[in-house]
């Protein structure tokens, strides 16, 4: 009936709340997903956790670049960092501390640069090659999870493949591919070199995903390195020969503190804190 | 058998786990409202309620590839939406301690958007206030059956009780209404149910 008068509903604000909903969402997108990853790994929720609280590090610090028109994404970690990156096929990617992925969000093309580490977790599609350009490497996945370290301060880009087979090529020349199975690592030095490949257990190289920092017979020098990769500290031998000697080791989420004090041990050297500059000396008898 | 159309936010669900951002917007659109109600019956605020309708929505996208199966999804989410409320409050019992303000918000009844109110003619004026001096739950049912047609089953779900329970709130929302409005006003709201 027309004269029947409408009692208007209450004025939920619908329209204005999809909108900001939308903008959370975005905002998220792109970005961070630890849950993700918590789903296939149920105990990284508090090794993550503890990585947080440990390195007193959160992925909201992290720097993005955008350029909407490319829709090239730039994503970078610093020192102690760890942040996951899902892509819109689903593929996944841990990336270490110290980091930088470039890649393509819309996916037009699932080709990426890499410089430092990361774990990829690929969604296979036959049709669109999933390409990491790392160093002087190009790995294309076939159907895999994948670790790549290539920190500019290494003179060789590590493969290792956890899961399946991926595809390694030299950047420059063509010395042919070279399919690296689970359970093998290869190394790629420079960017036309002979390719190599290990059998190294990839666990020595997927144990930082979940929080745990290992050296397998490093030299101290590249372990000075990689604690200010985790810690956000700067590493200094006071003595140069300390950087030849070799340290094998776990620590599971560890402290800084805690590890200082085992490498302190194993060397025989004590070290000297003095806000982010640690510094090593031989122990003086 | 039923004779009940199907929830036609069954199809929603599995475009939804998908990353189907438009069957999450028609989710959205289609919940909103009761969502916010259900929620408001607690909290008696609208800008909390939106907030915490919105942070549930949030979530579920985010989580999106464990959204449970369609037929529940209806009742997860009016679920949800009532723990989520509740924990509210009881966070707000804290926060009372240190602030009477907080309480003066919590026991005002929350107030009917005023743009809409000036359009609406006396009569629905009158009703709408009415409606909105009903106690929390009672107005809730009343409500959710009045401005969104639910079912009582509907409601139900939404609100955690049973049929019986909606049948006994919506018909002391009737008989406060009646009392509040007299005669040609209760006509009206008789009709339109």
């Amino acid at each position: 009936m027309d004269d029947e008068p409408t009692v208007p509903r209450r004025a939920w604000q619908t329209d204005q709340e999809w909108f900001n909903l939308l903008e959370r969402i975005t905002a998220d997108e792109a970005v961070v997903r630890p849950r993700a990853q918590a789903r296939r790994h149920w105990w990284w929720v508090g090794i993550a956790a503890g990585i947080v609280l440990l390195l007193g590090v959160s992925a909201l610090g992290t720097t993005r670049w955008r350029n909407r028109r490319a829709s090239i994404e730039t994503v970078v970690t610093t020192a102690g960092q760890r942040l996951i990156v899902r892509l819109a096929d689903k593929s996944t990617i841990t990336l270490g501390p110290a980091s930088t992925l470039r890649y393509d969000r819309s996916q037009r093309s699932r080709e990426m640069t890499l410089e430092g580490l990361a774990d990829f977790r690929v969604e296979h599609d036959p049709a669109r090659p999933f390409v990491v350009h790392a160093g002087g490497a190009d790995i294309a996945d076939i159907g895999t999870e994948f670790v790549v370290r290539s920190y500019a301060s290494d003179s060789v880009v590590h493969v290792a493949v956890n899961t399946g087979v991926v595809s390694v090529r030299n950047r420059v020349g063509d010395r042919g591919e070279l399919l690296v199975h689970a359970g093998e690592v290869a190394l790629v030095h420079g960017v036309s070199a002979p390719l190599q490949v290990r059998d190294v257990a990839p666990a020595a190289f997927t144990a930082w995903i979940g929080g745990t920092l290992t050296f397998d017979d490093d030299e101290f020098v590249d372990v000075a390195r990689e604690l200010g990769r985790w810690f956000d500290v700067d590493v200094r031998l006071a003595d140069p020969s300390l950087g030849a000697r070799r340290i094998t080791a776990i620590y599971n989420t560890p402290s800084l503190t805690s590890v200082l004090d085992a490498l302190g041990a194993t060397l025989g050297a004590r070290y000297e804190r003095t806000g982010r500059i640690i510094t090593f000396s031989a122990r003086v008898k | 058998m039923n004779d009940r159309p199907v929830d036609p936010l069954v199809p929603l669900a599995r475009r939804i786990r998908d990353g189907d951002i438009a069957a999450f917007e028609a989710l959205f659109r289609a919940l909103h409202g009761p969502l916010c109600e259900v929620v408001d019956g607690y909290v008696r605020s609208q800008a909390v309620a939106e907030e915490i309708v919105q942070d549930l929505f949030f979530v579920v996208w985010v989580d999106r590839e464990r959204l449970i199966e369609a037929r529940s999804l209806r009742a997860y989410l009016f679920g949800a939406a009532r723990n989520r409320a509740v924990h509210h409050l009881r966070h707000q019992v804290v926060v009372k301690r240190w602030s009477d303000r907080e309480r003066a918000e919590l026991s005002s009844p929350a107030k009917p958007a005023p743009d809409r109110q000036l359009e609406s003619s006396e009569t629905e004026a009158a009703v709408r206030e009415a409606i909105d001096r009903l106690p929390a739950r009672t107005r809730v049912a009343f409500v959710l059956q009045w401005d969104y047609e639910m079912s009582h089953a509907e409601i139900a779900t939404a609100m955690g009780i049973s049929i019986k329970g909606v049948e006994k709130l919506i018909a002391t929302a009737k008989a406060k209404l009646r009392q509040a409005l007299g005669n040609h006003a209760a006509t009206f709201v008789e009709r339109r149910l």
